[in-house]
């Protein structure tokens, strides 16, 4: 095993991974991170701290993530290129893991200018490719980016997100690849909506291989009004969301159940595209409706970590599976 | 070219306070074609300056020049008979115009009436877009002739970010989406495989990063 | 014979244009004119720009008589007719005109028209209810200015158009369409709706004749902008009704019912009839009338020549035309007249012995003569129809010209397509590259250097002085009706050739059995129609003859052509069914031909039981009338000569001044259908006008340069190439050897524009200097007025009182173009004082410089935040749109910067304490 992640253990155990994003509070309260962290227990396999998300200013991704790590759970700590130097990642990377953080997912980051501080200087020093290229080589070649040695290695499972609905489409597989080849373990996707798209995607990923070298985790939101898919259709780049989607929300007499019943069915049919490994589930400060959405698609409970701790992935299906 | 913008009136007006003699010097050759600085722009704002002392009463004197290139020595020198008979200089030149009058005219008040912007091109009659950082090591030949490190407003090497759609920057939809522009031109090229390599980390010590940069050229020199 | 004297008869638009041009080309012009005025008619016409220009032309007619006013060379007689005319036996006449001799080589008649007198309709009152007025008189109250209704002595709360009287009238033995009526209604509706805003306008009309560049555009702006409405309907009465408002009865569509309309004033669309003189000057001199009393064109190819050597005609004298079409005409006359002195002359070319002069239709200030040495040889980019007239004119003059292109040649002239390949082959003053393509053209009017490529990638360079666009354009089923193309029993009207329609196309088609029932299907724009509907109606005739039933559909029946009218009541009285739709025809799928349409004019009782006057024709042919469309190559070409195109992509600007074929661009005429002048009488006639212009211009090889051009101070030029972006005539380039900007003084217009916009003053207008300029701004209200628009107005509305009373001390400072006015002029005028600016200048559409009142546009709003940012306020600064008719517009204007002078007080403060 690259590292003592929970989430690498259920991906090479073969298992349909689940994972949810928690989204860190806009203040110093520990406590709101615990109890959203509550909702994921037992839920899913890893829970994505996000890393001051559409770069507005909340508690760091690392404090975070060592709060979640010390509840028990397994956090996967993003980090984006925008607000770090290449000396600041690396230095940050150390201290999460001394902590206990041990999956790292590998951003861009939005602009800032969409953010709270639209004046701010944005750093951008390393691209998110290079990042990958730069945790990998810290974990398995014992090196910082200079090439000086590094003696005690952060053992991280490395995450790379990749946006099927982005442009240029044809562009977005061999990004992939990039990434792949850079070193990333295991891809989180931009939410689904479009499953047309997503599954020419996802050709292109099986045409090259890609699935066997990657986990790939199919993003996917539960919304809970009409609205919200149309502000992420209008506003949001690089999402495409079907009007007929649109429309049924809009049908819905309950929106939210209806929103639910979407996210459920999208699951279902996502798991049937060959080469997809798990759902990243990405609830939007809806963090309660996670484990309603895991219940009612099938996804519990989730496989248990053995009790001796990272064993050797068994060939046959997990207990409880 | 160096793209400029002349800064707001208000702005102008009030680093202006207090002075009654100001000299208005135009540059001809960058400014002029951008047309933030040239003969007319020199005009135009002396006769805002004179106006807007009128309205409130006072009497100004405003001069007007223009010298062919305000970031050489030689060019700045001909501002030398009369600029010290005003309280300040007024450069519609670009930064480093602004520079070299103050560091030849030590004791005058040199004051920039403009923003100076980028390096960049009119990409129509009255828009200019930038084109070039001048970060020191170019990739051109490896994105189509197409620069993402000016371009790309994250400036990133291994292509688009997930927010480019329909050909646009996040950031804004005015805003082309550079890595679309070079996937474009490479296809048309036949050239997609240079996608396939990854851009190590940039050295940034060739942009402004490693301190201020020079260029030295033994070779012509003196 | 005395040589190179030409007699023109009549002032008025095509009479001045004739005299203008024959001057310019050489000859020594008397011009008589039996009034006491200049202008003709039109002298009484008015500016219809309303926030903008609606193309009436007008403004053309105060030009050309300034023109003529101006050239020495010009003799005018006013109040004078020709008593008598004595052919001469060397050719040319004897005329006794107001009391004296005149010996001439030749004599142009242009004497105009007639309208209508509204009173030999007495059902409609004119005369008689004060409510009722022609639309002369309502012409003569816009052109005065102030109130309409004051202006009548009535209320203008509702007000309505009634067309076609005396016009489509064969009670009153006008069986003819005055073709200008429509347009002149549409553009007046605007004016009344532009200066009485809450005045509703109704429009009672039979078919709209639709003439110009865009007209759907300008009647879809009456309707939805001034919610004009046009009502489908030939009023039988104007009655009065108690209170005083006429009463205007008219048959309902619906049911056909009489119904009534009150309207607080009716304006009867008068016709036009053949003048006075007309019957007097023919016998004069042997000429024959139409049946409709219009001078008889000889020979349709040269509709100014009359077969009597010596004599020509032009303008409205030989039939209703538009101002536009009646300058033409006039050029067209002077050519005729050249081209038959040169014929004399045994066999010689014509040398253009002149002095080129200066550009047509356009005034210039004087700048430093220059000759400048050109090539005679013109390019005519097309082998079309007007392409090869154009080159077979041009050789007629002495010129050489070059035909590029493929062939190509507008509907129903194969034949004269053949007998033009013939001549065009067996002239060795033309060349043919047959299958060439222009890719590159650089230089400048005079001095172009084309590259040509050819079939199998030769590619060869032509120097040539002039270019005549001649690319015709592409015909394809209107939008309605492309599903259609190809299917069986379709067919294209251009495809059923020129000398009627082979009728056995029916034979092949038939679905067998019963009748035989074709539809004409005639759904184009307005401006197509005008050029296709008669063949629509000589393909319904023959289909008539060969025993068919035929349904012509149309939104509008086009008759506006010489002989149309007529031709159309033929076909309707053979047995022709026509329908005016509303609604797009619906063809169903199927393997027979039903056509669906609706009839407006039907009640309940069609075939359709729900829809009430829904026809459903089965058709054995269904033809339909081709749309024109700009070739596919336009916009690639118009690039390459960087000549711009108009609303619907064809070339040419929308710009009153450029008709009928001139372009952005000097000596690079567009002819015929790639301008959008798709029928082959225009197309002939812009092939005339193209080549003449072109022969006047380099056909010496000596192009002599006498107006005011703009030059660069190469010095100081930093090659920003701002000029040679924004000059609205291309006359930029770039001088190699100076690393500098470039004015090529023979394309430049002398407009100013781009010493306004040069962002390092290096550039400067001969004779209208930046200095010179502000010279004439002195602390005082200022108003920089347009030479062509403005400054008229302003001279007339000066002289008509004491101008003083009117508004003060105005300073008007005169500009060739409103687009020479600089931000710093204006800024500079406030620093010395004026209290308030106003720029004046033409219409947007009606700059005779293109572009340049645009670009003032944009410089008073720059000028008004600019003031604002010094804490001026903004309305000191003010831009108006005045035509140089409208000098009670113009005093408006003036009084209102006065006004916002007299309320916002200096503009420097007094210190305060």
């Amino acid at each position: 095993m690259k590292s003592r992640s929970n989430l690498e253990w259920v991906l090479a155990a073969g298992h349909f991974a689940l994972t949810g994003e928690l989204g860190p509070p806009q203040s110093a309260s520990a406590e709101v991170i615990r109890k959203k962290a509550e909702y994921y227990k037992g839920c899913v396999d890893a829970v994505n701290i996000t890393d001051n998300q559409t770069a507005i200013v909340r508690m760091s991704s690392i404090a975070s993530a060592a709060i979640l790590a010390g509840l028990g759970l397994d956090p996967i700590m993003q980090m984006t290129c925008r607000d770090r130097n290449r000396i600041a990642i690396q230095s940050d990377i150390l201290g999460a893991y001394a902590l206990g953080v041990n999956n790292i997912l590998c951003l861009t980051g939005d602009h800032q200018s969409f953010g709270n501080h639209p004046t701010s200087k944005n750093v951008y020093d390393l691209d998110s490719v290079q990042l990958i290229h730069m945790v990998r080589v810290m974990r398995d070649e014992k090196r910082f980016l200079s090439g000086d040695e590094l003696k005690a290695e952060p053992r991280m499972l490395i995450g790379a997100a990749e946006n099927p609905f982005a442009d240029p489409f044809e562009y977005r597989v061999v990004r992939l690849a990039k990434k792949v080849a850079a070193g990333a373990d295991f891809i989180q996707t931009q939410a689904v909506f479009d499953l047309p798209r997503f599954s020419r995607w996802m050709q292109m990923v099986r045409d090259r291989g890609l699935h066997e070298r990657v986990y790939i985790l199919a993003g996917v939101i539960p919304v809970k009004s009409a609205r919200a898919l149309e502000y992420m259709k209008n506003e949001v780049p690089g999402m495409s969301v079907p009007d007929e989607l649109i429309r049924r929300m809009e049908a819905a007499g309950d929106p939210k159940e209806e929103g639910v019943r979407i996210a459920v069915e999208t699951i279902q049919q996502l798991r049937e595209v060959p080469g997809v490994a798990g759902i990243h589930l990405m609830p939007m400060m809806w963090e309660a409706i996670a484990p309603v959405v895991a219940e009612r698609a099938g996804l519990l409970p989730r496989p248990a970590l053995p009790a001796a701790g990272l064993a050797p992935a068994s060939e046959g299906p997990p207990a409880g599976a | 070219m160096i793209v400029a913008e002349r800064k707001s009136l208000d702005e102008i007006l009030a680093m202006l306070q207090g002075c009654s003699r100001v000299l208005v010097v135009g540059c001809g050759t960058c400014v002029t074609v951008c047309m933030a600085g040239g003969e007319k722009e020199v005009g135009v704002l002396a006769s805002l300056l004179r106006l807007a002392a009128q309205r409130e009463g006072r009497t100004v004197e405003i001069g007007e020049t223009t010298i062919e290139r305000q970031c050489e020595w030689e060019f700045v020198d001909g501002l030398a008979p009369g600029i010290r008979g005003y309280d300040a200089v007024l450069s519609m030149g670009c930064g480093a115009g602004v520079q070299t009058i103050a560091q030849r005219f030590g004791g005058v008040r040199v004051l920039p009436a403009l923003n100076t912007k980028f390096i960049g091109i009119p990409e129509k009659q009255g828009m200019w877009v930038e084109m070039c950082l001048g970060c020191g090591d170019c990739v051109l030949d490896r994105t189509g002739g197409i620069c993402p490190v000016a371009r790309c407003s994250k400036g990133l090497l291994n292509g688009p970010c997930g927010g480019s759609q329909g050909g646009k920057c996040e950031v804004s939809k005015d805003i082309d989406c550079a890595w679309q522009l070079i996937y474009d031109r490479l296809a048309s090229l036949g050239r997609l495989d240079l996608l396939e390599a990854e851009f190590a980390p940039k050295d940034w010590s060739k942009n402004r990063d490693g301190g201020p940069r020079k260029v030295l050229r033994e070779e012509v020199m003196l | 014979m005395e040589s190179s004297r030409v007699v023109v008869v009549g002032a008025g638009v095509a009479g001045m244009s004739a005299a203008r041009s024959l001057a310019a080309a050489g000859a020594r012009v008397t011009l008589v004119e039996k009034g006491e005025r200049l202008g003709g008619m039109a002298a009484d016409y008015a500016c219809k720009g309303t926030d903008r220009c609606n193309k009436c032309n007008v403004c053309l007619v105060h030009e050309l008589v300034r023109d003529v006013k101006s050239r020495p060379d010009i003799d005018v007689m006013t109040g004078c007719t020709v008593d008598w005319a004595e052919a001469l036996p060397s050719g040319g006449y004897r005329l006794k005109v107001g009391g004296r001799e005149v010996g001439c080589s030749a004599v142009v008649l242009a004497t105009g028209f007639e309208p209508f007198d509204a009173s030999a309709r007495p059902e409609f009152g004119y005369r008689v209810h004060p409510a009722v007025v022609t639309a002369l008189d309502l012409e003569k109250a816009l052109r005065d200015g102030g109130g309409i209704g004051e202006r009548f002595g009535r209320p203008i709360g509702s007000v309505a158009f009634v067309q076609c009287v005396g016009s489509r009238d064969l009670q009153q033995g006008r069986g003819y369409c005055s073709r200008v009526c429509c347009m002149y209604s549409l553009r007046m509706a605007r004016a009344v709706r532009h200066r009485h805003p809450s005045a509703e306008v109704t429009v009672f009309y039979m078919d709209f004749q639709a003439a110009g560049k865009d007209p759907a555009d300008l009647r879809r702006r009456a309707e939805t902008e001034d919610g004009v409405r046009f009502v489908r309907a030939r009023p039988s009465e104007v009655a009065s009704a108690p209170d005083g408002r006429a009463v205007v009865w008219f048959e309902d569509l619906d049911g056909g019912r009489c119904r009534p309309a009150e309207f607080d004033l009716v304006i009867l669309a008068v016709g036009t009839g053949p003048g006075r003189d007309t019957r007097t000057l023919a016998d004069m001199f042997g000429l024959g009338l139409d049946e409709s009393g219009f001078f008889a064109p000889a020979d349709p190819g040269d509709a100014t020549a009359t077969g009597v050597p010596g004599v020509f005609v032009a303008g409205m004298c030989r039939g209703p035309r538009d101002i536009a079409e009646s300058v033409a005409d006039g050029e067209r006359a002077a050519l005729a007249v050249l081209r038959e002195e040169a014929a004399r002359r045994a066999g010689q070319r014509l040398a253009l012995s002149l002095p080129v002069g200066t550009w047509p239709g356009r005034r210039v200030l004087r700048g430093q003569p220059e000759t400048i040495e050109v090539s005679s040889t013109v390019l005519v980019l097309g082998r079309t129809v007007e392409g090869m007239e154009a080159a077979r004119i041009l050789s007629d003059l002495g010129c050489r010209a070059v035909i590029v292109g493929e062939e190509a040649h507008p509907d129903g002239s194969s034949g004269l397509a053949h007998s033009l390949l013939a001549r065009v082959d067996e002239d060795s003053s033309i060349d043919v590259l047959a299958g060439g393509r222009l890719v590159r053209l650089d230089g400048q009017a005079g001095g172009f250097r084309a590259t040509i490529e050819g079939p199998g990638g030769l590619v060869s360079e032509i120097c040539a002085g002039a270019l005549i666009v001649a690319t015709g354009y592409r015909r394809e089923f209107p939008e309605a009706a492309r599903g259609l193309a190809g299917r069986a029993c379709v067919v294209g009207l251009s495809e059923l050739g020129e000398s009627g329609v082979p009728w056995a196309v029916g034979e092949e088609h038939r679905k067998g059995g019963g009748g035989r029932r074709a539809v004409i299907w005639v759904g184009v724009r307005p401006d197509t129609a005008r050029a296709v509907f008669r063949q629509a109606i000589l393909a319904a005739l023959s289909a008539l003859a060969a025993g068919w039933e035929v349904y012509v559909l149309c939104p509008e029946v086009a008759v506006a052509g010489p002989g149309d009218e007529e031709l159309y009541l033929e076909a309707r009285r053979q047995g022709a069914v026509f329908v005016k739709y509303e609604e797009e025809p619906e063809v169903q799928a199927g393997s027979a031909l039903r056509v669906l349409v609706r009839d407006p004019c039907l009640g309940a009782g069609g075939a359709g039981d729900d829809v009430p006057g829904l026809l459903a024709i089965d058709a054995d042919v269904l033809v339909v009338a081709e749309e024109a469309y700009p070739p596919p190559d336009a916009p690639e070409l118009a690039r390459v000569l960087q000549v711009n195109t108009g609303p619907l992509g064809f070339f040419q600007d929308d710009n009153v001044n450029l008709l009928p074929v001139l372009t952005n661009r000097r000596s690079i005429f567009a002819v015929g259908g790639c301008r959008g002048a798709t029928g082959v009488a225009d197309a002939m006639a812009d092939a005339h006008v193209a080549a003449y212009l072109a022969a006047r211009l380099v056909g010496t090889g000596n192009l002599h340069v006498d107006w005011a051009t703009a030059r660069v101070d190469q010095d100081k030029c930093a090659l920003c190439l701002t000029c040679v972006r924004t000059c609205p005539h291309r006359a930029v380039g770039v001088d190699d050897e100076m690393r500098a900007a470039k004015i090529s003084r023979a394309a430049c217009w002398g407009c100013g524009v781009c010493t306004s916009e040069c962002p390092g003053k290096a550039i400067a207008l001969e004779s209208c200097s930046d200095d010179e300029v502000l010279a004439r701004v002195r602390p005082a209200v200022t108003a920089f007025c347009c030479d062509h628009s403005a400054l008229i107005a302003a001279q007339a509305a000066m002289a008509g009182l004491a101008a003083d009373d009117a508004v003060g001390d105005l300073n008007i400072v005169s500009v060739p173009c409103t687009g020479k006015v600089d931000i710093i002029h204006l800024l500079k005028a406030f620093e010395r004082g004026a209290e308030a600016v106003m720029v004046a200048g033409c219409f947007d559409e009606g700059c005779h410089f293109l572009s340049g009142n645009r670009r003032a546009l944009l410089r008073v709003g720059q000028a008004a935040s600019l003031l604002k940012a010094v804490g001026i306020e903004p309305e000191r600064v003010r831009f108006y749109h005045v035509g140089p008719d409208m000098s009670a517009a113009f005093l408006e204007a003036a009084q209102e910067t006065m006004q916002v002078a007299r309320e916002l007080g200096p503009v420097m403060r007094r210190r305060a304490g």
